[in-house]
């Protein structure tokens, strides 16, 4: 018994009219007619919009006509019927921007009824060929040919100037509900430059992209794509490994630059590797007028526009951008705002992430996801710390760090109270003092030099004015084992330096801002612990200095191995 | 006969990272003890995080009837700095370990499952060192290593003949 073979038949005007609605807006419809001008090599490509006479952008369903004018190849007449079969036969070579053969038709019907092609190929001038919705509906799938006059090929020389190239041209743009146009231009503007950034900055053959709105048939001059690098990369690169203590609140940082070299075809083949890079951005909000940088750096982050519409995946395919800031299922969340990832895919891995026939798609499994999302981890948390860097700098201003916390103990005494009613204090007592309030002198010095040295990149300049006294100072030289270390003024009292180089200051405290009031509870804590050692220390005279010492310095090292740990375990708490 | 099954040398109280791996399983660790010290804990108890994961993943009974191997690196650049920072360094390295993983899933010789959690990324911290450089490098001598132990295993199992032929029995 063998199976029967039987023909179906198909509706070639329902599949025309299904096709034409995958999901295309207008101007991501032109941009797959774009790619198939350079899938044909070309490395000039004009698109332009003619309006309806007396209609602007601004009007619904203005545009007459699509035109797209390229460079390329070229195709002879049978070469053009080719073009318009669905589901090509071509064999596009490896990492072209066409695949199925089906972007004309699909493309070229969700902006309107007709597609025309004229080409040249050789010096040869093809027919017009034209692809009409009307027509198939009455005579099934079929093309109509229409030999151009003498007039018509001169019109078309004048576009195609080379040796061969290709027009294409949508009609019956009327028949397709669009809204103002003023949408497709501004996109095509802004992204075209992005979408095809590898290929404008290509040092072989540089794609040179232009478009150009006419309005009663005028012939406006192009106006060229200017290729954009979304991520900054060539800027970013100059900045990695990001640390609070040196950012300057306007660079966008290289977070990520890797190969992602794990995925596998269906039968366990390695894949070719994925490039992937982040870089993390400024906040926008330090280019507002509250923000203290400089007008030039204001200008810098603003060129970077970091907004919503820009964060995320920008994921390339063969070089062409598919996707624009892409959160890949809520992998990005609605506050990392300021990271932008790219992701270079080829056409191999097409099947494993699901990309859909218009290539604008593509659906990453909960296992892709799950390691992607590890492998960005770092940089969505430096991000983050980046934004909260910048809150912090735009809340305080600069240089508060410990003024705060000064004013606030004006009127709180510093007697031990244990010895506050026992009158002159033990001579002991006296000498300690002496001998602390020199150290306390000479570590002044000190600071001041390491807070000027610290000022040099700030904006204001030095970090803490030298004859201001601050009751909490912060350095990096506190000595090993010490997350703070008490001193004492001959004149001011107790002051505390809390080093800067612990964990606990690195991954907390630093989070605060300089005037904030967590900054200003955790400086009330720790000066608090650093006024009772000291008072522990002048006034326990039973006790040796060496057996105090040893007695602080055992004191220190417990508090300062919990607290690193601490800190080292609970770093991502937010 | 019999054949070696590994040496492990260091100091206690050093800088360490380790990888413990299977045919199916991988697990990334650090530890400022000498790693055999680790390896026994996760070992010893069923709480430990390897045997706890191992645990959920297959009811435990792989560990019993497959070759695991333990790898263990020296992080002489790690006890370079303040004792006070060699964990978070520890740290910073092992998270980025498990990254360099993830992205190189195919130097493996064949797909592993990761059991290990990252530690959170140590994004704060100035190191004197680049931590991703330093865990590209412990990726890649966790990898020769493993690789390394499987031909070795396999020459001691089934070793190749004279004439290039696999014996026609296992050999113990």
């Amino acid at each position: 018994m063998s199976d029967e073979i039987l023909p179906v038949d198909f509706n070639p005007s329902r599949v025309c009219e299904a096709i034409a609605r995958i999901g295309y807006e207008p101007h991501s419809a032109i941009m797959d007619l774009v790619d198939n001008s350079v899938a044909a090599g070309a490395t000039d490509i004009v698109v332009s919009l003619f309006l309806i006479a007396g209609k602007s952008l601004k009007s619904r369903n203005s545009v007459k006509k699509y035109q797209i004018v390229d460079d390329g190849f070229g195709m002879d007449d049978a070469g053009v019927l080719r073009a318009f079969t669905f589901g090509s036969d071509d064999n596009y070579p490896p990492n072209s921007l066409s695949k199925y053969g089906m972007g004309l038709k699909s493309a070229g019907l969700s902006l309107g009824s007709r597609i025309s092609i004229i080409s040249k190929k050789n010096e040869i001038i093809t027919a017009r060929y034209t692809f009409d919705t009307r027509t198939i509906r009455e005579h099934g799938l079929s093309v109509s040919k229409n030999t151009l006059s003498n007039e018509a090929i001169a019109g078309f020389s004048e576009l195609l100037t080379g040796t061969s190239g290709t027009v294409v041209e949508i009609e019956g743009c009327e028949d397709i509900n669009h809204s103002s146009p003023i949408s497709t231009v501004t996109k095509l503007r802004d992204r075209l430059g992005v979408v095809y950034y590898s290929f404008l900055v290509r040092s072989e053959l540089p794609l040179r992209l232009a478009t150009r709105v006419c309005p009663f048939g005028t012939n406006e001059v192009p106006e060229q794509i200017v290729a954009k690098d979304m991520l900054f990369t060539s800027e970013a690169s100059r900045n990695t490994g990001w640390v609070p203590d040196n950012y300057d609140y306007a660079s966008p940082y290289l977070v990520l630059d890797q190969t992602w070299d794990s995925l596998t075809d269906m039968q366990g083949t390695p894949l070719h590797p994925i490039r992937i890079q982040a870089v993390a951005f400024p906040q926008a909000n330090m280019a507002t007028e509250r923000s203290p940088l400089s007008p030039e750096d204001k200008a810098k982050i603003r060129s970077y526009a970091v907004s919503r519409e820009n964060k995320g995946f920008f994921i390339y395919r063969n070089g062409r951008l598919i996707r624009w800031a892409d959160d890949l299922d809520r992998m990005i969340g609605k506050d990392d705002i300021n990271i932008r990832i790219r992701l270079e895919l080829q056409d191999e891995h097409d099947d494993l992430l699901h990309v859909d026939v218009s290539k604008q798609r593509l659906e990453v499994d909960d296992e892709i996801r799950g390691e992607l999302r590890g492998i960005i981890t770092k940089a969505l948390d430096t991000a983050e710390n980046i934004r909260a860097a910048c809150q912090s700098r735009l809340k305080l201003g600069t240089n508060d760090a410990g003024r705060g916390f000064t004013i606030s103990t004006r009127n709180v005494s510093e007697d031990d109270p244990l010895e506050a009613s026992k009158g002159e204090p033990a001579s002991e007592t006296t000498e300690r003092k002496r001998d602390k309030a020199e150290e306390g002198a000479q570590v002044i010095e000190t600071l001041k030099i390491e807070e000027a040295g610290a000022g040099d990149n700030e904006t204001e300049s030095p970090l803490i004015p030298p004859e201001e006294f601050r009751k909490v100072r912060y350095s990096a030289e506190i000595p090993h084992g010490q997350i703070w270390k008490p001193f004492y003024d001959a004149k001011e009292g107790v002051f505390v330096c809390i080093s800067r180089k612990h964990p606990f200051y690195e991954e907390f405290i630093s989070r605060f801002g300089e005037s904030s009031v967590e900054r200003l509870v955790i400086e009330a804590l720790i000066f608090s612990v650093g006024f009772a050692e000291s008072n522990v220390f002048d006034n326990e005279t039973r006790l040796d200095r060496d057996a105090l010492d040893r007695v602080f310095r055992r004191f220190h090292k417990s508090i300062d191995t919990w607290l690193a740990d601490w800190a080292f375990e609970n770093a991502d708490i937010e | 006969m019999i054949s070696l099954c590994g040496t492990v040398w260091g100091r206690r109280h050093g800088s360490y990272l380790y990888a413990i791996v299977s045919d199916e399983h991988v697990y990334f660790g650090e530890t400022g003890d000498v790693p055999p010290a680790r390896w026994g804990a996760h070992l010893g108890s069923a709480r430990s995080s390897f045997s706890e994961k191992l645990q959920t993943k297959d009811d435990g009974f792989y560990l019993y009837t497959s070759d695991v191997v333990f790898i263990g690196l020296y992080c002489q650049v790690i006890d370079g700095i303040e004792e006070s920072r060699r964990k978070v360094a520890r740290r910073a390295i092992e998270e980025e370990l498990h990254r360099q993983f993830l992205l190189n899933k195919n130097a493996l010789p064949s797909p592993k499952t990761l059991l290990s959690t990252p530690p959170p990324p140590a994004v704060r911290h100035y190191f004197p060192f680049n931590v991703e450089s330093v865990a590209e490098q412990a990726f890649r001598l966790v990898v020769e290593e493993y690789i390394s132990w499987i031909k070795r295993k396999r020459n001691v199992i089934f070793p190749v003949t004279h004439n290039g032929a696999a014996p026609s029995k296992e050999i113990v």
